[in-house]
């Protein structure tokens, strides 16, 4: 052991430079603890990233024209009546008087294609928030309680996920007749699942880190670690899973439209119009083109902004 | 030094049941104590158990079996709740991992103050602010710093806001896990120089668990080695760097590189394997082969080892 008593080797040892030429430099301590960037907190960082994307950003403003457009489009032209016919004027194509043109009974489809949207977005939130409240607190408590609660939680909702969605959505719809409320709770009967599972997955991940340890050792109660250290992080990934879930509703309920299985009339929904359209698809283009392109602008707009938001809050996985 | 007893580890078992039915024996049968006032170190390779030795005082595990005496009261297994409240005041872990210790969510302040809202130590907001901006200074930071967020600060300066944590509750015992081996080395010795100062300052107690040797050599009073769960060898800082008994140790000490080239070129490692100890006749103990130096061995490498003692005492 005699060997492994340190040597002072100094500079001149190494460099061959006379020591006396070599300045030390200060050192300042003060200043090399300064941190001179800006304060930027999670969320401004988040947007900062959001901004730089302008697909993102062009999703963003599109939903927001047709957000705005479908609280106050119906009473710009048209009066605000979806169901109001105007008979003397049926099956026009758009024009001054009706800037989307009438179908078949005359009613103006400028206010039914924005009470449509409305209708369409207002389930499609409904069933993201109803989605959230669900996956979160099942998927939270199933991860982070883990063990046997854990195994039965992820086997149930295994089972859930396993029934063929359309097959439950259009046996309920057939059981219980169609209406907001009743396509909501067929809608989200099933896709709270896919929520829970993100949820879940992030807070096993995140259960493990030293931070929810050392909050453990200060004697941190289980309500505290969840809400203060694993919800906060897990919100960046909830949002992305809500953008992608409101597009997904609004196909579905478009879709179960389409079946026969949407809303009765005379309320308007995207689907619902698009699956009139389709009817009188030959002689009267307009009546499907125009909430056709609605819906798929629409959806398109949430994919990309889900892109951006999902790249902003990770930048790790661009 | 007092030698007055602060941590009593007796036994201690922790068991892990893994797939298949298997358990993996994390620390199997380890007995130590820890002084008022010093610094333990506790090396080994990794998975040898020094860290779940840590936590299984600090109770993030249940333990399989044993006890554990901090302040000649049990602390292990079934306590009261008022015995849980105080221990997590008064018994604090600093954390290997810079960057996972710290919640990236939350800013410096609440993350510091995090001990006082729990405890409710502090009785206003301005009471609270002015005990974080007082702990920051004491590990080297600036009161600036409070209202940012983890990711905006070096690898040295997150695990001096997790020291600064750990203070807030001004505990007498410091479990410091691995707390520099995941930094820059010239900011290792920053740290280590901090958690040295703060333990001469404010009078506490260290259970130092590292893989880098000679870093334990110069922070502790006296170290353990591990080795598979199990406590082989236990001695003085200085006893056992000069007069390693068990293979292991003497193994450990010889990877410690040195800044000598010459050294460094020369340098002769001794391999270990369990298969150097013959254990069919007799099962080994865990002795007092001098006093204060502890040996795990049976009774036939016992007389081997008082004779190498022997021989370099004279």
């Amino acid at each position: 052991m005699e060997a492994m008593k340190q040597q002072y080797v100094s500079p001149q040892d190494i460099t061959g430079v006379d020591e006396s030429l070599l300045i030390l430099t200060p050192l300042h301590e003060e200043a090399s603890e300064k941190i001179e960037s800006k304060n930027t907190s999670f969320w401004s960082e988040a947007w900062i990233n959001l901004r730089k994307n302008p697909l993102a950003i062009t999703g963003l403003v599109l939903i927001l024209i047709i957000v705005v457009l479908s609280i106050v489009g119906p009473y710009l032209n048209g009066g605000g009546d979806y169901a109001a016919q105007d008979l003397m004027n049926a099956s026009q194509l758009p024009s001054a008087e009706h800037w989307f043109g009438t179908d078949d009974i005359g009613r103006s489809l400028w206010v039914r294609t924005w009470y449509g949207a409305r209708i369409s977005l207002f389930i499609a939130v409904v069933v993201a928030a109803i989605e959230l409240v669900i996956g979160t607190t099942y998927g939270g408590v199933s991860g982070f309680y883990g063990g046997t609660l854990d195994i039965i939680m992820q086997r149930i909702a295994e089972i859930i996920s396993s029934i063929p969605s359309l097959v439950l959505l259009t046996l309920l719809l057939v059981v219980f007749k169609p209406s907001i409320p009743t396509i909501i709770f067929a809608v989200s009967f099933t896709s709270w699942v896919g929520m829970s599972r993100v949820v879940r997955s992030q807070i096993l991940k995140y259960k493990e880190y030293e931070f929810i340890l050392a909050a453990r050792t200060l004697g941190a109660s289980n309500a505290r670690l969840i809400f203060k250290h694993l919800v906060p992080n897990v919100v960046g990934q909830l949002i992305v899973v809500v953008s992608f879930s409101i597009p997904s509703t609004i196909f579905f309920e478009s879709f179960l439209a389409f079946l026969g299985l949407g809303l009765p009339a005379p309320t308007p929904s995207l689907g619902i119009l698009i699956s009139d359209g389709f009817k009188s698809m030959l002689l009267y283009p307009h009546l499907i083109l125009i909430p056709a392109l609605v819906l798929t602008i629409l959806m398109i707009s949430f994919n990309l902004l889900g892109n951006g938001l999902r790249d902003a809050f990770d930048p790790k996985m661009k | 030094m007092s030698k007055e007893k602060l941590v009593e580890v007796k036994n201690l078992k922790q068991y892990f049941k893994v797939s298949g039915g298997q358990v993996v024996k994390a620390v199997d049968d380890v007995s130590f104590d820890i002084y008022k006032g010093e610094v333990f170190g506790l090396v080994g390779e990794s998975g040898s158990g020094k860290s779940t030795t840590g936590r299984s005082i600090i109770r993030l595990y249940d333990i399989t079996d044993g006890e554990v005496k901090f302040d000649n009261q049990v602390i292990s297994g079934k306590i009261s709740k008022e015995l849980k409240r105080s221990l997590t005041r008064e018994i604090q872990m600093i954390f290997q991992d810079p960057y996972a210790c710290l919640n990236p969510r939350m800013k410096v302040i609440d993350i510091i103050a995090e001990g006082l809202d729990i405890h409710k130590l502090a009785k206003t907001k301005q009471e609270r602010q002015e005990r974080v901006y007082k702990i920051l200074e004491i590990v080297g930071l600036t009161p600036d710093h409070a209202n940012r967020f983890p990711h905006e600060f070096s690898g040295g300066q997150r695990q001096r806001i997790g020291i600064a944590r750990a203070l807030i509750t001004q505990p007498k015992f410091i479990i410091a896990d691995e707390p520099i081996s995941a930094l820059d080395v010239s900011i290792q010795a920053q740290v280590v120089n901090l958690m040295q100062k703060l333990q001469k300052e404010l009078g506490l107690t260290y259970l130092f668990i590292a893989h880098d040797l000679s870093m334990v050599k110069y922070i502790s009073d006296r170290v353990g080695v591990m080795y598979h769960g199990k406590l082989v060898e236990l001695a003085d800082s200085d006893d056992l760097y000069e007069n390693p008994l068990h293979p292991y140790t003497k193994s450990l000490l010889s990877a410690i590189p040195e800044p000598d080239p010459i050294y460094e070129r020369n340098r002769q490692r001794i391999p270990y394997t369990v298969d150097v100890h013959d254990y069919s006749q007799e099962q080994p103990e865990w002795v007092e082969i001098r006093p204060g130096h502890f040996i795990r061995a049976n009774k036939k490498e016992l007389a081997e080892y008082e004779k190498q003692l022997a021989s370099k005492a004279k």
